[in-house]
């Protein structure tokens, strides 16, 4: 039996802005199951970014409950949330948000930092990290010295600096071109095989594609039930002939 | 995390805006680099002239005529003191030594060389009283004194001056256009601040009154059998040497008193330039705290970034917080290194002895540096990281 990694009952979350609430997200339901990967559509402005800041336990809800891993989020302190944020959970971002100053290598190393990990083991799992996504060539190169696509592959080298559960993706290929965006997307196929968990908001339907599973939010709701959304089938339960028509696209 | 992680993280920060951290380390390298000068020159200036009034002797008295506006310190111009009060306080009890003397500034030469030194009008106990040593020679005796003889001892600077490598004893000098046959030498005493304690010329105190037109004496040192009676002496020779002459007033001052005096004027001086020294280390925190603004501003998404990757608000709290405090330890090193070295150069121009110098350094004056800027780091770097901690990291991470 598959568990539920994250759980969302009933969410609900508004901004005040110039006097007025907001409501941003409304009666928001959703499970995820360990190994799942995710998709999140809908128009700009429905409210992806803020789900996800929020899974991602950088915001909170304003109502409704929210389980991680088991842990009421809302009952949690500041520093356990951190931590939890820090061991269990990996980000990547449309903008790589990559430290300017800092050499790919030791931008890998923040999370492993702030785990309390010892500096030698930091360096060691880092290159072993950039070697995991094709960069052992340029441990020490900085940001403005790689490619998008590079930069993205730090990006998420650093994302699983701590071996997190989940991966949280909001628009990871949105600033890179479509070869680019699919070497990322295969990366994270590849992450699904060793057991972590996804979820990616993205605007592209061919992107979408190569989750499990697709939720679309609109107005700050989610649309179509989620049971009765379309199930794409895993990636290596296609033929080749599928998968050669889904590469070209 | 562990703090020397947390210290290694701060330096990062540093080093990654190297020449901004340089400038605002600059700022307090000035503060503390006046701060600790000036404290450590007060501190070896008062120990240096304590001690010079020390090596007076604890059992001596100096008579001198009161200045008009009551302050202390030789009033030798309007000298009303004679060589007849010198007289009378010999016959005070309990007294050992009595000694007047008359010092101005004169010229001296003879057939080949010529210089201007400082001319002491002494008594035969001017070695013992002023703590100089005979060379060569001998000393001038009470007689001399009495028949006002021109006979004179010669400082070893005055010595190498007017006569260099040949032998001075039997020789004359000219002073002031009077003849003087030179007696003695003196051993050599060294510079003070700069000034030459041994281009001096001593002489018995009436001779210099006949050469210079002087009919009084400017102080009279008076030595006591026993220093505990000093306070007791002191009154005495008020007395007496009001009963002669009513009108007048005279000071007495004790080796004790000239310290007290020195020391309030040297420390109130000292502290004054300290306060404004204080004052521009503040500046340099005020500098602190405004870089440190602009950097947590400047750094509001590498904030964002760091808080999405697990970072708590305390651990971005003291990375801001030990940032600063580095910022003002450095300073307060680099400017107590550039004040050793400063103290080093003046003493080199200004002729001081260094090993003396060195070793009467206030160790607590370089460690104040330090420690005051590290303070003051830490204080002016309290609220940027406070308000780097308190960042919402959602908008950090949205900050362009
Ligand atoms: N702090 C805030 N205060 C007020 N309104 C906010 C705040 N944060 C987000 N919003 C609003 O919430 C709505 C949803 O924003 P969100 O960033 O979640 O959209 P999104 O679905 O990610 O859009 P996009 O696809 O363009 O990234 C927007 O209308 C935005 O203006
Ligand atoms: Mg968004």
């Amino acid at each position: 039996m598959v568990q539920k990694i994250i759980d969302i009952i009933d969410l609900q979350k508004s901004f005040k802005f110039s006097g007025n609430r907001l409501s941003i997200l409304r009666n928001i339901n959703l499970s995820v199951h360990t190994g799942e990967f995710l998709a999140i559509m809908g128009p700009s402005g429905s409210g992806k970014s803020t789900l996800m800041n929020i899974i991602g336990l950088m915001d909170r809800p304003s109502s409704g409950s929210y389980q991680l891993l088991g842990h009421e989020a809302g009952n949690l302190l500041e520093e356990e949330r951190c931590q939890l944020r820090n061991q269990k959970m990996g980000f990547v971002f449309q903008s790589f948000n990559l430290l300017p100053r800092f050499s790919a290598q030791r931008n890998v190393e923040i999370p492993m930092l702030y785990g309390g990990l010892a500096p030698v083991e930091r360096k060691r799992r880092a290159r072993e990290l950039l070697e995991r996504v094709g960069l052992s060539h340029r441990l020490h190169h900085r940001p403005i010295e790689l490619s998008g696509g590079e930069r993205q592959r730090v990006g998420i080298a650093r994302a699983l600096a701590n071996q997190p559960s989940v991966i949280l993706a909001d628009e990871p290929t949105g600033n890179l071109d479509q070869r680019t965006g699919r070497e990322i997307l295969h990366l994270f196929r590849e992450l699904l095989e060793e057991g972590k968990t996804i979820l990616m908001v993205t605007h592209d339907l061919d992107v979408a594609k190569w989750a499990d599973r697709i939720v679309t939010i609109q107005d700050g709701s989610i649309v179509a039930p989620e049971e009765s959304v379309v199930v794409i089938p895993k990636i290596e339960s296609r033929t080749s002939q599928e998968q050669q028509r889904l590469h070209s696209l | 995390m562990k703090t020397y992680e947390m210290i290694l993280l701060a330096l990062e920060g540093l080093w990654a805006h190297r020449l901004r951290s340089t400038l605002t380390v600059l700022g307090v390298v000035i503060g503390v680099f006046a701060i600790v000068t000036l404290i450590s020159l007060g501190h070896t200036v008062r120990k240096e002239v304590t001690g010079q009034i020390s090596e007076l002797g604890a059992g001596l008295l100096m008579v001198m005529p009161a200045r008009e506006d009551g302050a202390f310190g030789p009033g030798m111009m309007r000298s009303n003191l004679t060589m007849r009060d010198a007289e009378k306080l010999k016959n005070l009890p309990h007294i050992d030594v009595v000694s007047p003397s008359l010092t101005v500034p004169a010229r001296a030469e003879t057939a080949s060389a010529r210089a201007g030194i400082t001319l002491y009008g002494d008594s035969d106990t001017f070695l013992s009283i002023q703590g100089y040593e005979l060379a060569e020679g001998r000393s001038f005796h009470s007689g001399e004194i009495t028949a006002r003889s021109r006979v004179v001892l010669l400082g070893s600077s005055v010595r190498q001056k007017l006569f260099g490598a040949t032998d001075p004893l039997g020789r004359t000098v000219r002073i002031n256009g009077a003849t003087f046959r030179v007696i003695g030498t003196l051993e050599e005493k060294g510079h003070s601040f700069g000034h030459d304690r041994d281009n001096i010329i001593v002489a018995p105190v009436t001779a210099v009154q006949d050469i210079s037109g002087i009919r009084n004496v400017g102080i009279i040192f008076v030595r006591a059998e026993n220093p505990n009676m000093i306070d007791a002496l002191q009154e005495r020779i008020k007395a007496v040497l009001s009963r002669v002459q009513t009108e007048r007033e005279i000071q007495v001052f004790s080796q004790k008193d000239i310290i007290k005096v020195s020391e309030s004027i040297l420390g109130t001086l000292t502290s004054f330039l300290t306060a404004i020294a204080g004052i521009s280390l503040l500046v340099g925190g005020i500098g602190i705290m405004n870089i440190m603004l602009v950097s947590v501003q400047e750094r509001t998404r590498e904030i964002g970034i760091r808080r999405a990757l697990g970072a708590t608000p305390r651990q971005i709290m003291m990375q801001f917080l030990i940032e600063a405090l580095l910022l003002g330890a450095l300073g307060g090193l680099i400017g107590s290194l550039f004040s050793l070295l400063a103290i080093h150069g003046l003493a080199y121009w200004a002729n001081w002895p260094l090993e003396g110098l060195l070793s009467n350094l206030p160790a607590s004056a370089f460690l104040l540096g330090i420690l005051g800027a590290s303070g003051i780091g830490l204080i002016f770097g309290l609220y940027p990281a406070r308000k780097a901690s308190q960042l919402d990291p959602i908008t950090a991470l949205r900050y362009e």
